[in-house]
């Protein structure tokens, strides 16, 4: 009892200190607030689903750079698991730290919005990239495109590509996933309108492991011998479809561009698939360009200054805004400019 | 008897160290951050441990009994979800909150039963409840997060009375009472003294099973515990709340000097090892340290303890 009653008072004094300490730590903060306004003294938190994936990664590059060009600080962090409470743990404490602005791409779109109510109320602005919040304080999300165009971007492509006829097979990460099912919805909403003649045979999930859309896209040749295209919805969708078709053309039981694939994917992954013909157009966006933008954005913000529709972003190009959300665009990757991306 | 009177100065000296290093993590991160000393950073600190600090009360008691836990993750996710659901399906919200309790003590309940009663290996059983609870709580939630609770139920996770978090008050609270147990009943005796030679204290008449059985119930019902209050914290219940909270709960306890393998340890030091765990992780953050170098730092801290146990206690 008689230790514990010593940790209470170390934990008291701790307080004392810290009750201290607030007061010259609000002088500070006043006297610091005219600077706020000037370039330099600005600093924005970054914060990723989580640290580790070469998606994130390229993202960082990109904060980086953003940081270096407008002259603000950037940090950019995230928990190295995708887990949520770390996530919110984390930007509480870079509220505390009274940034200008943070940049989240949430793990959970609902448990994001107690935290983003407080950041409201102490004045730090928040942008969603990559993952929205809706229904949350947020003020602005920036996206490569709507999941709509996205998915009838991918439709168009494949149409085209097997010439309006045939069966088509669908590959997605996961079949809860909101940004999966709108992707998938609007690319078949897009063949009812342009290609009747164009059947979605299946829709197959992998739960994001690779080995599962490996083995997912052996049983579509397999239980499909008719199969002319198949999507891939996520990041590692079309390189397991494309491994087991060149492996399926090698063996000789499938001939060689008999089945046309495309879908979302990032260039390195899928780098030789293009250039061996299996992959004719894949689909992509620019990470390192959403954390530019996003940065970008919430250096707008904290300046007062407007978001408008068609604003040219210095380095970048212009953005499309349409109410909250802020579109990048999106890239086609085909045989001629695989190359020319690094990430 | 010698050996006795020495260790017990030394108990006290190794609390006081622990102390010491407290001390000197926050006079540190006062000097390289401005924001690290304030109310509301310290606030938010509390507000942060709650769920871990929970969590360690019991698993001190089972440590020291010489034993482990590695479930209390999942237990957390799991009850967490059940409350959820209840609530989805119309229940009142305090009603699921007891129902989470109940799904949380059930756990513990099948823990305490295996390894008491059939004495099997406490980390076996634990692995093997940490994997199965986590894949039940995907199958019952469909891996969608639950939200859309009652504002009243976001007071215990939230709300501040005068500038103290409730849920930091809770976790005092509940850490005072903890520590009165392992400190005045027969209890923590017996808990001590499984630790310490099992055999000895099965031959004094005293029923093992049942103070094990004991145990892993207090674990899954301070599981459930956090786990609500995580859910009240964040507004969502998801399954992969609770992710390697076990690592932390295990790290804070080992710093705050329980012995690994039993029989010695205490909950004052567990709370002040927690508090090293937490002001730490806080004030990289607010330096913008990388995760990255966040895990070094706290793996090196963690092999410090028990080096520095060693030097001390053996």
């Amino acid at each position: 009892m008689k230790k514990l009653a010593l940790t209470l008072l170390t934990g008291v004094l701790a307080l004392n200190l810290a009750a201290c300490g607030s007061t010259s730590g609000n002088q500070t903060d006043n006297g610091g607030k005219p600077n706020q306004g000037a370039s330099g003294s600005r600093t924005y938190f970054m914060n990723p689903k989580s640290i580790g994936p070469a998606y994130w990664a390229a993202a960082e590059k990109g904060a980086k750079k953003a940081a270096a060009d407008l002259k603000v600080e950037v940090l950019f962090n995230a928990p190295t698991e995708a887990d949520s409470s770390k996530q919110i743990n984390m930007i509480q404490d870079m509220l505390t730290r009274k940034v200008s602005g943070i940049g989240v791409s949430p793990n959970d779109a609902k448990a994001v919005g107690p935290v983003f109510k407080k950041a409201k109320g102490q004045g730090v602005n928040i942008v969603t990239w990559d993952s929205d919040a809706p229904d949350t304080e947020r003020q602005y999300y920036v996206a490569p495109a709507t999941d709509q165009e996205v998915g009838e971007l991918l439709a168009k492509t494949i149409g085209e590509e097997i010439g309006g006829k045939g069966q088509v097979a669908f590959m997605v990460a996961g079949l809860g996933s909101q940004n999966q099912i709108a992707k998938s919805d609007a690319a078949k909403a897009y063949f009812a309108a342009n290609y009747p003649d164009i059947e979605v045979v299946t829709t197959v999930a992998s739960d994001d492991d690779q080995q599962k859309a490996y083995a997912n896209a052996q049983n579509l040749l397999q239980t499909y011998p008719d199969l002319k295209g198949i999507i891939g919805f996520a990041g590692g969708e079309p390189p397991a479809a494309a491994e087991v078709v060149e492996q399926a053309v090698k063996a000789g039981t499938l001939e060689k561009n008999q089945v046309a694939i495309t879908g979302i994917a990032v260039p390195s992954v899928v780098k030789n698939y293009i250039k061996n013909g299996t992959i004719k157009t894949d689909i992509i966006w620019d990470p390192g360009k959403l954390a530019y933008v996003t940065v970008y954005i919430m250096d707008q913000l904290a300046q007062g200054k407007e978001i408008k529709d068609g604003m040219e972003i210095p380095n970048i190009g212009t953005v499309k805004v349409d109410g909250q959300s802020v579109f990048i665009g999106t890239l086609e990757v085909t045989n001629e400019n695989v190359d020319s991306f690094d990430f | 008897m010698s050996a006795w009177a020495s260790r017990f100065p030394l108990k006290g000296n190794k609390l006081i160290v622990q102390m010491l290093l407290l001390l000197v993590i926050i006079v540190l991160f006062s000097f390289l951050s401005p924001y690290f000393l304030t109310v509301t950073n310290f606030m938010n600190v509390l507000n942060q441990m709650v769920e871990v600090g929970l969590i360690a009360i019991p698993m001190t008691m089972i440590i020291i009994s010489g034993a482990m836990d590695l479930s209390v993750g999942s237990i957390l996710a799991f009850s967490a979800v059940c409350m959820g659901v209840a609530y989805e399906r119309g229940i009142d919200i305090w009603i699921s909150m007891i129902i989470g309790l109940l799904a949380g003590l059930l756990c513990g309940a099948v823990n305490g039963y295996l390894i008491a009663r059939h004495r099997m290996q406490a980390i076996v059983v634990t692995i093997g409840m940490l994997v199965m609870l986590r894949g039940l709580v995907y199958v019952i939630n469909q891996g969608r997060p639950i939200s859309g609770f009652p504002d009243a139920f976001y007071f215990m996770g939230q709300q501040y009375i005068g500038f103290i978090p409730v849920n930091a008050i809770f976790l005092v609270v509940m850490f005072l009472l903890a520590s009165f147990v392992m400190k005045k009943t027969r209890f923590s005796t017996y808990v001590y003294g499984i630790g310490n030679n099992e055999e000895v204290v099965r031959y004094s008449g005293i029923s093992v099973v049942r103070i094990r059985f004991i145990l892993f119930m207090l674990s899954g019902l301070f599981s459930a515990l956090a786990g609500i209050f995580l859910v009240s914290r964040l507004a969502s219940a998801e399954a992969t709340s609770g992710t390697n909270i076990e690592l932390d709960v295990i790290t804070a306890t080992l710093i705050g000097g329980t012995h690994i393998f039993g029989g010695r340890g205490s909950l004052s030091g567990t709370f002040v090892g927690l508090l090293i765990i937490v002001f730490l992780r806080n004030g990289l953050n607010l330096l913008g340290v990388s995760v990255l170098y966040q895990a070094v730092i706290l793996g090196a801290l963690l092999l410090l303890a028990v080096g520095n146990k060693k030097f001390n206690g053996e």
